[in-house]
């Protein structure tokens, strides 16, 4: 032991596993939180607890929430005609704030990666089907990340839902706004011509 | 610190903190590399397109011999596999290969045939229509034979007969496959058709890129037990590949579908 405290230790030990941080970090953080008010860190220790027990997944969407179904989900004025197919809850939050989009959601809890052994029976495919299924959803946004395993989710995903004659759409991609022409690649200036529209 | 210019294909692109990716390449030179990419996630960064899995690329890298990580400083594309990054029964294909070398950690010695191999493997697996399978089995043979392992296939190893039997074992131990009455006792053996040591053969000679034909499900079947038998018995790390175990679910999952 490298404290006289087994409590330091024990708590430098807690905080390292976190993703990003070291054991150097974690000495740090440890430290900070001696120095702060008790409520300060009874704070922050409730919040930690509460975080388990409160926030679970939307049984309908599997975005995270604290109330089953979540807000979205239960929320009348949203478009029930259509479903947002993303990633990560991560992705909801960023398509909220944009404020466009008044549909509801689909999260899959991943994409497809052959290399971490990632199949469709880990992802939340079949549930997205049976949603699709109620016959009450027109269209289905498709909005896995644009690298090649969210390519290859999207075009697996259009497989599966075509056949059931539902109107299937895939974000746009391509040049970022604020950025210039002459320094994007070819790969995103390829995708930027596939996805233009009318002016 | 010296700056680098090499030429490789992306096997994996992993995430780092908020803003910065890992970028893991095989590359003639140096075999496995792994370099940050810092920025790679914002949407405005220089690296754009440039680090997508199976891109053959040009990377720009800051190279100290004291780091294991290098830092990227450019990459631009010299090839793109696009049907491979879009269709995931492909890109499964290409990432089987991927992970035999990441597993395998495939060193500098034999870099540059592998690195030829790996390019073969992946424009016959963008071009190629049915068949696709075989691309990756092709590939397999190919880097048993670069790693020094190749399965002798051209007679039976112990009666020396290069016609092809009806039945046979291929024998693991030995690397090769005896004819069906010359079993030896207490050997580790995989029970083939004739039909099977052929394609094995062919596969084994024709570079992977031409490799893509239809094959019957019982000679299939009976080649992937034996490849995958015999890299695990060769390659301790090449025990139950996750793109493999991937492909079988998907191969299953199209199956329950048709």
């Amino acid at each position: 032991m490298l404290y006289t405290s087994p409590a330091i230790e024990r708590a430098i030990e807690q905080l390292s596993r976190l993703p990003g941080i070291g054991r150097k970090s974690a000495q740090r953080l440890v430290f900070y939180l001696l120095k702060i008010p008790e409520e300060q860190v009874s704070e922050l220790a409730q919040s930690l607890t509460e975080l388990k027990q409160k926030v679970r997944y939307c049984s309908v969407c599997f975005n995270l929430t604290e109330e089953d179904p979540c807000p979205i989900c239960r929320d009348p004025a949203r478009d029930r005609s259509t479903i947002c197919v993303v990633e990560q809850p991560n992705d909801v939050l960023a398509l909220e704030k944009t404020g466009q989009y008044r549909g509801l959601y689909h999260v899959l809890g991943g994409s497809l990666s052959p290399l971490d052994g990632i199949g469709p029976e880990n992802l939340r495919v079949r549930e997205l089907v049976q949603r699709l299924q109620g016959g009450e959803v027109r269209e289905v946004i498709v909005a896995t990340n644009p690298n090649a395993e969210g390519e290859a989710t999207a075009i697996y995903l259009a497989q599966l839902i075509k056949p059931l004659g539902i109107k299937l759409s895939r974000i746009a991609r391509g040049i970022p706004v604020g950025s210039d022409l002459e320094y994007a690649d070819e790969i995103t200036l390829a995708r930027a011509l596939e996805g233009r529209i009318d002016l | 610190m010296a700056i680098e210019k090499l030429e490789g294909v992306i096997l994996r692109v992993r995430p780092q903190g908020e803003t910065s990716k890992i970028v893991t390449a095989f590359t003639p030179r140096r075999g496995l590399l792994s370099v940050i990419a810092k920025g790679a996630r914002s949407p405005k960064s220089k690296f754009g397109g440039g680090l997508e899995v199976t891109n053959r690329v040009q990377l720009v890298y800051y190279h100290r011999d004291t780091r294991d990580l290098q830092v990227l400083s450019q990459v631009d594309i010299l090839e793109r596999f696009e049907h491979v990054q879009r269709e995931i029964g492909r890109l499964a294909l290409a990432e089987a290969a991927f992970e035999i070398l990441l597993r395998t950690e495939a060193g500098q010695q034999t870099a540059h045939q592998l690195y030829n191999l790996l390019v073969q493997t992946l424009r016959g697996l963008e071009h190629g229509e049915r068949g696709l399978r075989n691309v990756l089995r092709s590939f397999v043979l190919h880097f048993l034979a670069v790693s020094g392992v190749a399965p002798q296939l051209r007679a039976c190893r112990r009666c020396g007969r290069s016609e092809v039997p009806a039945r046979l074992q291929f024998d693991l131990e030995h690397g090769g496959y005896v004819c069906d009455q010359c079993v030896p006792e207490g050997r580790t053996v995989v029970p083939a058709s004739g039909r099977t040591l052929e394609w094995a053969r062919w596969l084994a000679q024709v570079p992977p890129e031409k490799a893509a034909a239809p094959i019957s499900e019982r000679t299939a079947a009976e080649l992937d037990r034996w490849l995958q038998l015999y890299l695990g018995y060769h390659f301790e790390s090449l025990h139950g590949l996750r793109s493999l175990a991937f492909l079988n679910g998907l191969s299953a999952a199209q199956r329950a579908g048709s």
